[in-house]
């Protein structure tokens, strides 16, 4: 695993060495170029200072030395060298510390003075200058530039070497000065970096350790860092943010799996009591068969719910393989009415029927027959009794659509919003739990949706309840439920649900 | 024993409502929450089931009223939610007992039975007035060693009297207690019945256990 910390300290350490070295190699040899510099110009001016107290008098040279600081020159310690030639090459001055040995003589025109680096008679480095010059005549005005030559004046050739042993002393002290300084300035930055990375990412720790402490258990818990840098602070909004939604959908889930339980443990409850409280004496014949009916209509509509309700998560798995195919609407809802005519007629409900043609559309039909199927039943169980629905189809451009009206309806159009949640009901409704589950609108929702339509509520207290439902002409290819096969054959399909 | 039964699923409260009477309790059976309300307000119940999930007013509502008026009826919360929080809330609101759907009736009786005595302060299950020994769990009474026969009208009657032994009960006081909300009120058949449990109780020469307290009603198991 690659320490954030360990790079970020190591590429900043390597980072600072670089611009150090750099800049102490840029620093060295500006420094060495000017000792150097100022080295040969305290030569060049002690050879000027040599040249000038040369004298040309009566055809000989004069070198009036013994006026000067001589004491460089002398033999032993640290000397500097000094020797004159005359123009034949012969030696005209040599230096005591010299002791007879010769130092390079400079070739070359004459002129500017020539400095360079030379090995210096006790084989130790040095650096040189060489002048050629003309000596000062004596009573005949001044010594000429070398140029322009006097007639009879010689051109003396003056070579002064001195030691650079200081210069280099002051330079080795000077690169273990930057070195000492650019190595301690690495490490204090690295330690430095460090310290305050490990700090900085101590809120990670933190943040980690906050995180891991989050159990699906209990999400209502959110991440909370004192004093959370600014740069995670958009990590820990985002995963409170992420933390939100999984609580909304986890409750959801919770909600719908006790609405699962509460709906199907209260019909249990029911054939649980109603059999044991008859069961615990004998009874008569007749009261066994009231019995067994009942028990036999709760277990009906449990059926119906646990058909409702696989189906409904299947349509949310994508588990159910739609099979469009040509389909009449108005031959399913002739044929989703016949199981409910009956009830119906016993609640004396008036009919009104305006189907229009509408020639054929492409849909799946189970899934079709089963929102057909569930919007008139509920037409039927919540019209008042007496009183009237109302069946309608018509074509439209790419759609159609169908609507059912039942008189009626207690719900205001806010309550009627509810209608698809699951296991939503009317107040109305409850006292006959079981009947209606509260599946069977959310159910058409999901199976319309499915089918690539749509389901308009509309509903006023004391007045009509509409349910619209919309189906292309042509279930579009690629439908949502088309990911896996359930492999079911139609047969043996859970979308018919079973007349109540 | 009178019961108030609050549940809006029919088959369950018939059958509960059924059940209960076999075992001889009087009972009233609502599927109406605000009605439920209104019957545990007015009537005197030695017990109420409570079904959390009602239309009009909601069980947990009923519980809250029934406390801030200070009514200590022993209330029994049927439900099919079973969440922690869901029972905690509900105990929290003051019910005494929590019974989650689908239930043994056989334990709601039970169950039932355990309010009724706690109500009454009585740590044993059994009934003992002098020589007389109700158990209510069996619905079974014995003298002397001896089991009597009968009916479930005259054992409520006796059980009620042995849960106040000692005590005068008024005739209306019995009424309340062992006759439903739909029964005629008629304080006569209380003395009818009072008078053929004395018959069954004094069989084979045994003493009077239930006194007449002229103008008051009767006490069980006090002499004079």
């Amino acid at each position: 695993m690659r320490s954030l910390r360990t790079r970020l300290v190591a590429s900043t350490a390597v980072g600072a060495a670089v611009v150090l070295v750099a800049a102490g190699a840029a620093l060295y040899l500006l420094v060495r170029d000017g000792l150097v510099a100022q080295f040969d110009e305290a030569m060049l001016d002690k050879a000027r200072l040599l040249a000038s107290a040369t004298e040309f008098e009566g055809g000989k040279v004069d070198l009036e030395f013994d006026e000067l600081d001589m004491g460089e020159f002398a033999a032993g310690g640290r000397p500097a060298y000094l020797q004159v030639w005359l123009p034949d090459g012969s030696v005209r001055y040599r230096s005591p510390s010299l002791g007879g040995k010769d130092l390079d003589r400079p070739t070359g025109p004459a002129g500017e003075p020539v400095l360079g680096p030379v090995v210096l008679p006790d084989g130790r480095a040095g650096r040189a200058v060489g002048l050629v010059f003309s000596p000062r005549v004596e009573g005949g005005g001044r010594r000429d530039a070398p140029g322009r030559q006097n007639a009879g004046v010689p051109a003396l050739t003056l070579v002064l070497a001195r030691h650079v042993a200081p210069v280099e002393a002051m330079l080795v002290r000077l690169k273990v000065l930057l070195a000492a300084v650019g190595a301690v300035t690495v490490a204090v930055t690295a330690g430095v970096l460090w310290v305050a990375v490990r700090r900085g990412l101590r809120s990670v720790d933190r943040l980690a350790g906050e995180i891991g402490a989050v159990d699906e258990a209990d999400l209502a818990r959110r991440i909370a860092v004192p004093d959370v840098p600014a740069e995670l602070a958009p990590v820990v909004e985002c995963l409170n943010r992420l933390l939100v939604r999984l609580e909304a959908a986890f409750e959801r889930e919770r909600g719908f799996s006790a609405d699962v339980a509460h709906e199907l443990r209260t019909p249990l409850a029911g054939l649980r009591a109603k059999m044991e409280v008859t069961l615990a004496r004998p009874r008569k014949l007749p009261e066994y068969e009231d019995v067994l009916r009942t028990c036999l209509r709760i277990t009906v509509r449990m059926q119906a719910m646990v058909e409702h309700l696989l189906v409904l998560v299947r349509l949310d798995a994508g588990q159910i393989q739609l099979c469009p195919e040509p389909v009449r609407l108005n031959a399913v809802v002739r044929d989703a009415w016949h199981p409910l005519a009956e009830r119906a007629d016993a609640r004396r409900l008036r009919l009104e029927w305006r189907l229009a043609e509408h020639g054929h559309i492409v849909a799946d039909p189970a899934l079709l027959s089963l929102v057909v199927h569930n919007v008139l039943e509920n037409a039927v169980f919540h019209a008042d009794e007496g009183g009237s629905v109302v069946v309608e189809s018509a074509a439209q451009d790419e759609a159609v659509r169908f609507r059912v009206v039942n008189s009626g309806s207690c719900l205001t159009q806010a309550e009627a919003d509810h209608v698809f949640e699951r296991f939503w009901r009317g107040d109305g409704a409850r006292s006959d739990a079981g009947v209606h589950c509260g599946l069977g609108l959310p159910l058409v929702k999901r199976a319309a949706e499915a089918l690539g339509g749509t389901v308009t509520i509309r509903s006023q207290a004391g007045g009509e309840f509409q349910v619209i439902v919309s189906v292309p002409r042509e279930t579009a290819t690629g439908s949502p439920a088309g990911m896996a096969s359930s492999g079911r054959s139609r047969a043996a399909s859970p979308f018919r649900s079973s007349a109540p | 024993m009178k019961v108030l039964l609050v549940e809006d699923y029919k088959p369950v409260r018939t059958s509960v409502a059924q059940g209960l009477r076999e075992a001889g309790f009087a009972v009233d059976a609502t599927g109406d929450g605000e009605e439920g309300l209104w019957f545990a307000r007015t009537g005197e119940y030695d017990a109420v089931i409570l079904d959390l999930m009602l239309p009009g007013t909601d069980g947990l509502t009923i519980l809250r009223c029934l406390r801030d008026d200070a009514n200590p009826v022993p209330v029994l919360v049927l439900t099919a939610r079973d969440t922690v929080r869901d029972r905690v809330r509900g105990l929290e609101l003051g019910a005494d007992d929590y019974l989650v759907k689908p239930f043994a009736f056989d334990e709601l009786l039970a169950r039932v039975r355990v309010l009724v005595r706690r109500k009454y302060e009585e740590a044993s299950p059994v009934l003992r007035v002098d020589d007389l020994e109700i158990a209510p769990a069996l619905g079974t009474a014995r003298r002397g060693g001896r089991v009597l026969d009968l009916t479930a009208r005259e054992y409520a009657i006796l059980e009620f009297l042995a849960h106040r032994a000692g005590r005068v009960v008024s005739r209306s006081d019995i009424w309340e207690h062992v006759y439903d909300f739909n029964a005629e009120p008629n304080s006569n058949v209380i003395d009818v019945y009072v008078a053929r449990l004395r018959r069954r109780l004094e069989e084979g020469g045994r003493s009077r256990i239930i006194h007449t307290r002229r103008g008051q009603g009767y006490v069980l198991g006090e002499r004079g």
